[in-house]
């Protein structure tokens, strides 16, 4: 997505005898998340943009090889109160399933309330 | 643990993409084959009882509604086919004609399946608790009733999604994983048809 | 609609002052956390606190059962305790307790930054939390499950009425419910672990290049996935029996009982090396850290461990011999069992190989795991004893069948997971665990349950049955009796030795460094412990030990072994 733009500087690093082959993407895979504009803090973060071509000898079809440094809060998962919320509802519906409907009720609703946030919730 | 800010660390290629197939997909791909083990779980025991009891009174008074809701199930498939494939190649009319249709045909087979339970349990009187047969019937085609409601849910979402425009043709993985689930709902229907419709017809 | 909620996730961290997020405080953090690490600890203690729970449940046990014609539990509060004890151990302990240890070192073995699913992490661990939670709770209005852990049909069916309310003895429902939740949780795991495994590992490292208990794990997450349906089901079916009157498990009106066996020893079976591969793993993993060697074997380790999987599939009537199969599915399931000792055999003879000839440095971890070979092979030999049909019949359901089973769960996964602690400590913390106060938990440990449970075959070749409530002076159990609950209270000193031992390395514990055991694999070639990223830059792997190559370049592996 948008780190095309900004990487086009690039300096070979000397780094240590790693075949390291890496190119530049994104953080953690959303294909399920539609038209997400990148947050705007890569740009800050990236400051420094990286990469060495190197072969690879690992196997594996790699062609290019970048090295990207990026802030480490934007490649890993965000905290997220939604799976505590999920959990506590599946265990409300089954309950609720011996306990009557009132409480299957309420465990139903909050099911939702949590799905729904969970799906909305940007990762 | 937390992360001090503006530390910074090398991204490679990333993880998952490689060859194709992304960490969603298989994660459904497995989810699906898991919940394809209940339903040989569920078969199983059905399969059980019905030698334990020799077949007797394992049957269902003849009716077309079944093999019309099958017909319908069947051909829902195509439609939502139609629909993947149609966003695959950025076709978003597809999308959402292919998705409306499997909607209507699925809330249409739910229909015809509540009808049928209607009629058993009120004329017949073969309800969950009269009889083995109804125990075994009512568990096997209520779980993949609540099967096919999931996956009708689960389109409307996306439905909704792509109404909005969410869904391109690179990033769809929604759509992808409801067109899968769904397959897998219609694929354990034609077992389940085989087991409790068609196999006591040529006894 | 994903780009709803954007507002307050993006931090913008130029801009100095700044509100403090709820996922920042200390609690929040704690309730929010994704991060495998984190999750990873939170399995760990929750395991482990259950253990304890679990434990003293075990010592209840031991004391009813101490003398003969004992009455310090009431009959039915017995058979409560006896069950939670089984269901404690086995879903709230051991399961945890491994996906605890998956949790943190599997993306750290293999390179990954995190799990595939961090949400769906989290979401498993609370699953398992409240799972936990609730069935625990039973015990507060008096009716904890009684129907023993494997929860028969048709004594699991008695409930007042059949109405779709909350009957009088709602004891069979919350087991019914809680494995349903902990199944979920299971479910979650399994599929972050499969994936996490299958797609995210570090570049270079090809499946067989993977440290073997990622390879463990990754067998026990398939089994998972394809096992618990089985539960699942029959679970589904006992509550719709219960409460909306069908008839599955009843004889009369056409159903059967012996449903409910089929069904749950189809995912009970392979449970049990659910609950053993894990183990298997981590012990492959240790032993050739502390003999100075690479594992002897890698490939047999590895593709035995997936024959178990499949044989585990095959086996589950032969819990059910005494219940009048035909004979050719006798004979089947006789064969298919003793079959499974084969790839166990081999496991064995390659950790023998690996040890042998090496330089061992006998700390903590290496004991606990030396420890794990031998009670884990009287376990297994005794278990294979149990597959010959002629003699199940008559030692079927009695103590026999207890000591088998502890001798494979205790005294394998226990002291599995007691090395896997001890091993990895550092790592969690950054600090050593006493390594003199370690020898002795082992030690008294070793003693302790080889006092507890040795016993016990013995008992059950006598005839006692498992689960009863008391027994009468003249039976000639007496003495083994009170020696079986002298050894449970040993092993809770070990237990409190432990403890003693985990809270002062806490506090007081030497820094380890960042690779205290000289190790091979990727987990300790990254600060201990790790930032919350893990790893700086993520490694390259050209070998089976990519750490034991970094650090001696000289040797390494990828220069003289040829890998297959």
């Amino acid at each position: 997505m948008s780190q095309e733009q900004k990487d086009h500087v690039e300096q070979s690093v000397q780094a240590e005898e790693s075949d390291v082959t890496a190119a530049p993407l994104n953080s953690t895979p959303s294909p399920d998340s539609a038209p997400v504009e990148k947050e705007p803090v890569a740009a800050e973060g990236t400051t420094t943009t990286e990469g060495a071509t190197k072969r690879g000898t690992t196997g594996k079809k790699r062609t290019r090889a970048r090295g990207r440094l990026v802030n480490a809060e934007e490649v890993m998962p965000r905290p997220s109160i939604w799976p505590l919320g999920m959990a506590f509802s599946i265990a409300f519906v089954l309950f609720g399933v011996i306990a009557g409907p009132i409480f299957l009720g309420i465990g139903v609703v909050l099911l939702l309330v949590c799905c729904l946030g969970w799906i909305l919730e940007r990762r | 643990m937390s992360t001090a800010h503006g530390e910074q660390v090398r991204i490679l290629e990333e993880h998952g993409q490689e060859t194709g197939r992304g960490l969603n997909w298989w994660g459904m791909v497995f989810f699906i084959a898991s919940e394809a083990l209940i339903f040989a779980n569920l078969i199983a025991a059905f399969l059980y009882l019905e030698i334990r009891n020799g077949g007797v009174g394992w049957e269902l008074p003849v009716s077309w509604i079944p093999f019309f809701a099958t017909a319908l199930l069947l051909s829902s498939s195509g439609f939502v086919h139609m629909a993947g494939s149609g966003i695959r190649k950025g076709n978003r009319r597809n999308l959402i004609i292919g998705l409306t249709g499997t909607i209507i045909l699925g809330a249409i087979f739910l229909g015809c399946q509540a009808y049928e339970y209607t009629n058993l349990i009120v004329n017949e009187h073969t309800t969950i608790s009269s009889s083995i047969f109804g125990s075994a019937f009512f568990t096997l085609t209520g779980f993949h009733g609540l099967h096919v409601t999931i996956g009708a849910i689960f389109l409307l979402v996306v439905l909704v999604r792509s109404l909005r425009g969410h869904f391109t043709k690179e990033n769809h993985f929604a759509v992808e994983a409801a067109e899968m689930y769904w397959h897998f709902v219609d694929v354990v229907w034609v077992f389940v048809f085989t087991l409790v419709y068609l196999v006591p017809l040529f006894r | 609609m994903a780009t709803r909620t954007i507002g307050e996730h993006t931090t913008v961290t130029t801009t100095g002052v700044r509100r403090k997020r709820f996922s920042e405080s200390y609690i929040g953090e704690w309730i929010t956390t994704t991060d495998h690490k984190q999750l990873g600890l939170m399995y760990l203690i929750t395991g482990f606190f259950f253990f304890v729970v679990g434990g003293m449940e075990a010592l209840l046990i031991r004391t009813q059962l101490a003398l003969p014609d004992g009455k310090v539990l009431s009959p039915q509060v017995y058979n409560q305790i006896f069950t939670m004890h089984g269901t404690t151990m086995i879903f709230l302990f051991v399961i945890p307790v491994l996906s605890g240890f998956g949790n943190y070192v599997v993306p750290l073995m293999l390179g990954a930054r995190d799990m595939a699913y961090p949400r769906m992490n989290a979401f498993g661990f609370w699953l398992l939390l409240l799972g936990g939670i609730f069935m625990q709770s039973s015990f507060l209005i008096g009716q904890a499950p009684n129907g023993g852990w494997f929860m028969y049909a048709p004594l699991s069916e008695l409930v007042a009425g059949h109405a779709f309310e909350a009957t009088p003895h709602m004891n069979a429902d919350f087991w019914l419910l809680g494995t349903t939740l902990l199944g979920i949780s299971s479910i979650t795991g399994s599929l972050n672990f499969v994936v996490t495994i299958f797609k995210l590992r570090a570049p270079g490292m090809s499946i067989n290049r993977m440290p073997l208990f990622s390879w463990m794990i990754l067998v026990m997450s398939f089994l998972l996935l394809f096992a618990l349906p089985s539960l699942t089901v029959a679970s589904v079916l006992l509550l719709l029996d219960r409460h909306m009157g069908s008839h599955f498990y009843q004889y009369g009106n056409g159903g059967d009982p012996l449903l409910w066996q089929h069904l749950f020893w189809s995912f009970g079976h392979p449970e049990v090396y659910i609950l053993i591969l894990p183990a298997f793993g981590i012990i492959s993993e240790i032993l050739p850290v502390f003999s100075r060697k690479p594992i002897f074997g890698y490939t047999f380790i590895a593709w035995s461990g997936v024959a178990i999987g499949f044989l585990s599939f095959t086996v589950w009537a032969h819990h059910m011999f005494a219940v009048g199969l035909p004979s050719i599915a006798q004979a089947f399931f006789a064969t298919s069992t003793t079959l499974i000792a084969i790839p166990t055999a081999v496991k064995i003879f390659n950790w023998l190989a690996t040890i042998f000839q090496g330089k061992i440095r006998l700390y903590t971890p290496m004991l606990f795991a030396l420890g794990f070979i031998a009670m884990f092979l009287i376990g297994g030999l005794n278990g294979a004893a149990l597959a010959v049909v002629p003699f199940d019949y008559q030692i079927t359901d009695s103590y026999f069948v207890v000591a088998h089973i502890h001798y494979v769960l205790f005294g394998g996964t226990a002291l599995a997971v007691f090395a896997g602690i001890y091993y990895w400590f550092p790592k969690f913390t950054g600090k050593l665990m006493d390594d003199r106060l370690g020898k002795w938990h082992f030690w008294v440990t070793f003693l302790g349950l080889n006092l507890t449970f040795f016993p016990m075959h013995i008992m059950g070749i006598l005839g006692m049955p498992r689960r009863v409530y008391t027994y009468p002076a003249n039976l000639g159990w007496n003495d083994l009796n009170l020696m079986a609950s002298i050894g449970a209270l040993i092993i809770g000193v070990g237990v409190i030795m432990f403890m003693i031992n985990f809270i002062k390395s806490l506090k007081y514990g030497q820094p380890s460094g960042d690779d205290p055991w000289d190790a091979f694999t990727l987990e300790w070639d990254t600060t201990s412990p790790p930032k919350k990223y893990n790893f700086l830059e993520i490694p390259v792997v050209r070998s089976r030990r990519p750490f034991y190559d970094k650090k001696y370049p000289e040797h390494a592996d990828w220069k003289s072994v040829v890998e297959h």
